[in-house]
This record gives structure tokens, C-alpha cells and sequence, in this order.
């Protein structure tokens, strides 16, 4: 009973620590939907307090937290899927519509937040992992439960879109602010 | 040649390909335009994407449990309850309940000297964009308001511009322009759309924690240059900035 609180101690403590983060990764798992993000963040925290025993102090929190907001959110998915009449394959889902230009984010980051978003979910996971919370190729392939190979792959693919999106991007913004200019200039 | 696979262009990226093997595709890169095209097409600046998530945490709420319960699943409410005092425990709810210290800003101008405040010049000084990253980021917020803005419209002897945001204060578009002085002390300059109001001149104000600004408006916006800095330097600012807003 002792050991039981004191893991579960332990557990609290660590997931203040990482409440921002997790809430964060909530975000990108659910391709930028606040609602959803705080639903899966607190699922997840309540899974965690639950399961304190099988978490070992002295190994990754943030890991073990991960895989845990992965595995609740597959389910979840699975089961609307299945009350949807879609089958069980888990949907490839993205929100184009999703907005992060609430409160105090800059427009860039915005933009570079819904390009990232706007990846397939295994390609947008795989870039959240490796290049926002800055795992190792071989920690993101566990956390996804997925071959390094395919952490690699969807990387590579991952980037080539960012960059394509990078490049229209600064091509249309060149385009609009020459307009400007001469529409300035004629004013 | 050597045949290289995406696994080991993206480490080559990311250098984290052993230094060998590094210079090697560097080399097959060099002299293979197929290959350099294809690794050219991965290249990405990974550190914005790096920023981009550290401002998303900054979004991240203070308490994640706030959202009303009625749109929850039932064995979410009951989750909601157990894990609030579970993860956050008695100090929390304590802080919760009781009334807060701080009271709302009540106006624009107290929103933005409280946001101010919090800058320093590290929060600034390691901003780097290009010009056309500053360049488009300027013309989006202008669009915002429904001005045509350019980069150079905000141009201040004296201070270095580092980054625009668009706020929102109370559903209108607010947005704040950042800049470093010479010795990285923060100064923002403000606009608010609101609704129209009469013309205002400039107008010297003290704010809280030592900070002075110098508002004035123009139809339906409010203007405000604001940081710690005496109150006839920010007035040289204010002059200059108001000369370039005229023609809105």
C-alpha cells in the first residue's frame, strides 16, 4: 500500500512537471483540435495516475506518458470509428481548419504550426517527436511502436512537403508584398 | 557511388551521420546533381519548427481541466474530478477558489503595458528572421487590420525590429511590433482596431513598473509605443511611427 502512494506520489509529481508538453504532444496528436487535446491530455493524466505501479522511477516519464496519450487516442479513434460504420482502420486525420493564432502565438509560428499539421498524422507525429521534443530516431519509433525505417521514411517525406509548402509560401508572400508596394506607390 | 538511403540523408540533415559517412554524401552530393537535388529537397530549417512548438507550450493552458463539463463523456466528468484532485491536489483547488490578486485589465493600454512588462531583452534578442520572413509576417498582420503595411513602415531610428504578433484584446485585433534599442531594451509599438473615435494627438502616460508610453489614434485606431525608456525618447519614436501611419 505504501509503495503504491509513493509511486503514485512520484507520478503526480512527474506529470507536472510535463504538463505542458503533454498538452502540447495532446495538440499535435489530435491534429491541432483544442477540445479534443484537452480530453485526450486529461484522459492521459488519469491513465497515469491509474497505472503509477508499472511506471519505473528513473526511466522516462515523458516516454511513458507519450505512449500512454498514443495508445488512448488510437482507441478512442478506433471506437468512433467503428460507431461512424468506417471499419477499424484508424482514420488519417488532419485539421486544416485547425487555428493557432489564439492568444499570443505569432503569425509565423502559426503558419509553421498549421503546415505541421496539415502532414499525415504518422509523418506529423514523426517530425513533433524528433524535431519539437527533440527524441532520438530509435525513442520516437518506440513511442510510436513503429520500425526506425519507417520513423526515417516518414521523416524524409515529412520534410520534402514542409518545404515545398516553405518555398510557395515565401514565393506568394514576395508576390503580395510587391503588390503592396505598388499599390502604395499609386496611392 | 554509394547507394545512400533516407535514413541516413535524414541523419546527413540532421548531422547526425557519422563523420565519415557525412563527408562521403557530401561528397556523392557534390558530384551527383540527382542525388543533391533530392537531399536539397529535405532541406529544412528544423529549428523553426523547434520555436514553433516552444510558442505552442506558451499556449498551453494553466489548467487543462477548465473546459465545462457538459460536452465531456460521462466517464470523463467523473475522470475530471478524481484526476483534478488527484494531479493538482488541495493547493490548486485552494488557489482556484479563492479570488485572485490580479483583476483584468480595463482597457487596451493597461492590457498592453501588462503584457509588456514580461519582456526583456533575452525574450527578443535571439529572434532572428530573414527580411522576407518579416516581410510577409508585416503584410499578414496589415491585412489583419485592413491596412496595407510594409516592412519599412516600421522602420525607427534607433530600434531594431525583431517581430510582429497579432493579440486580440476583448475580440478586436490588437497587434504588437517588437523592437531592441541599442542597449536590447525592449519597446513595442501597438495598434487596436476599434470603432471609430476622434483623433488623438500624441500623449505622454506613465505606466505600471516603470514603463512610459506615447499614444495617440486615428479613426478607428488606437496607437501606442510603449517600453522603459524617458518619456522624450519614446516621443521621437511615437513621431516617426505616426508620420508613417498617416496615410491609414
Amino acid at each position: 500500500m505504501f509503495l503504491k502512494k509513493r509511486r503514485q506520489a512520484i507520478v503526480k509529481q512527474e506529470l507536472e512537471q510535463l504538463r505542458d508538453r503533454l498538452w502540447r504532444f495532446c495538440m499535435m496528436r489530435t491534429g491541432g483540435n483544442k477540445p479534443d487535446a484537452d480530453d485526450l491530455f486529461q484522459a492521459t493524466a488519469l491513465r497515469a495516475l491509474e497505472k503509477s505501479h508499472q511506471f519505473e522511477p528513473g526511466s522516462r516519464f515523458d516516454n511513458w506518458a507519450f505512449t500512454i496519450a498514443v495508445s488512448i487516442w488510437r482507441n478512442e479513434l478506433r471506437s468512433r470509428s467503428v460507431r461512424l460504420g468506417q471499419g477499424v482502420e484508424e482514420a488519417d486525420e488532419t485539421n486544416l481548419g485547425a487555428d493557432y493564432r489564439s492568444g499570443e502565438t505569432n503569425i509565423f509560428t502559426s503558419e509553421v504550426l498549421t503546415r505541421i499539421t496539415a502532414l499525415p498524422k504518422g509523418q506529423r507525429m514523426a517530425i513533433v517527436l524528433v524535431y519539437i521534443e527533440g527524441y532520438s530516431y530509435r525513442e520516437a519509433a518506440e513511442i510510436l511502436a513503429v520500425p526506425i525505417g519507417t520513423i526515417m521514411s516518414r521523416l524524409a517525406t515529412a520534410r520534402q512537403s514542409l518545404k515545398a509548402w516553405a518555398q510557395e509560401g515565401a514565393q506568394e508572400g514576395a508576390q503580395e508584398e510587391a503588390q503592396e508596394r505598388s499599390q502604395k506607390g499609386e496611392s | 557511388m554509394t547507394q545512400w538511403s533516407d535514413e541516413q540523408i535524414i541523419a546527413y540533415l540532421d548531422g547526425k551521420l557519422d563523420m565519415e559517412q557525412g563527408r562521403a554524401l557530401h561528397r556523392d552530393r557534390q558530384h551527383d546533381p540527382e542525388l543533391d537535388n533530392y537531399i536539397t529537397s529535405m532541406e529544412i530549417d528544423t529549428t523553426e519548427l523547434t520555436v514553433a512548438g516552444d510558442e505552442l507550450l506558451q499556449g498551453a493552458p494553466d489548467f487543462a481541466f477548465e473546459k465545462s463539463p457538459d460536452r465531456m463523456p460521462v466517464w470523463r466528468q467523473t475522470a475530471m474530478a478524481a484526476s483534478i484532485l488527484a494531479v493538482f491536489g488541495l493547493g490548486f483547488l485552494t488557489s482556484w477558489l479563492l479570488p485572485s490578486d490580479s483583476s483584468p485589465p480595463t482597457n487596451w493600454l493597461q492590457a498592453v503595458a501588462e503584457y509588456q512588462m514580461l519582456y526583456s531583452g533575452e525574450t527578443l534578442v535571439l529572434l532572428e528572421k530573414n527580411a522576407d520572413q518579416r516581410g510577409r509576417e508585416v503584410a499578414q498582420i496589415g491585412r489583419k487590420l485592413d491596412i496595407i503595411l510594409a516592412r519599412s513602415d516600421l522602420n525607427v531610428d534607433g530600434l531594431t525590429y525583431k517581430r510582429g504578433q497579432l493579440l486580440n484584446y476583448e475580440n478586436k485585433p490588437l497587434v504588437q511590433f517588437a523592437y531592441l534599442d541599442e542597449d536590447n531594451i525592449p519597446v513595442a509599438f501597438c495598434i487596436i482596431k476599434r470603432g471609430v473615435k476622434p483623433d488623438q494627438k500624441l500623449a505622454d502616460k506613465a505606466m505600471l513598473a516603470g514603463q512610459n508610453a506615447v499614444t495617440w489614434s486615428k479613426g478607428q485606431f488606437g496607437f501606442v509605443v510603449i517600453g522603459k525608456k524617458d518619456p522624450a525618447t519614446l516621443n521621437k519614436y511615437a513621431k516617426q511611427l505616426k508620420a508613417r501611419m498617416a496615410s491609414l
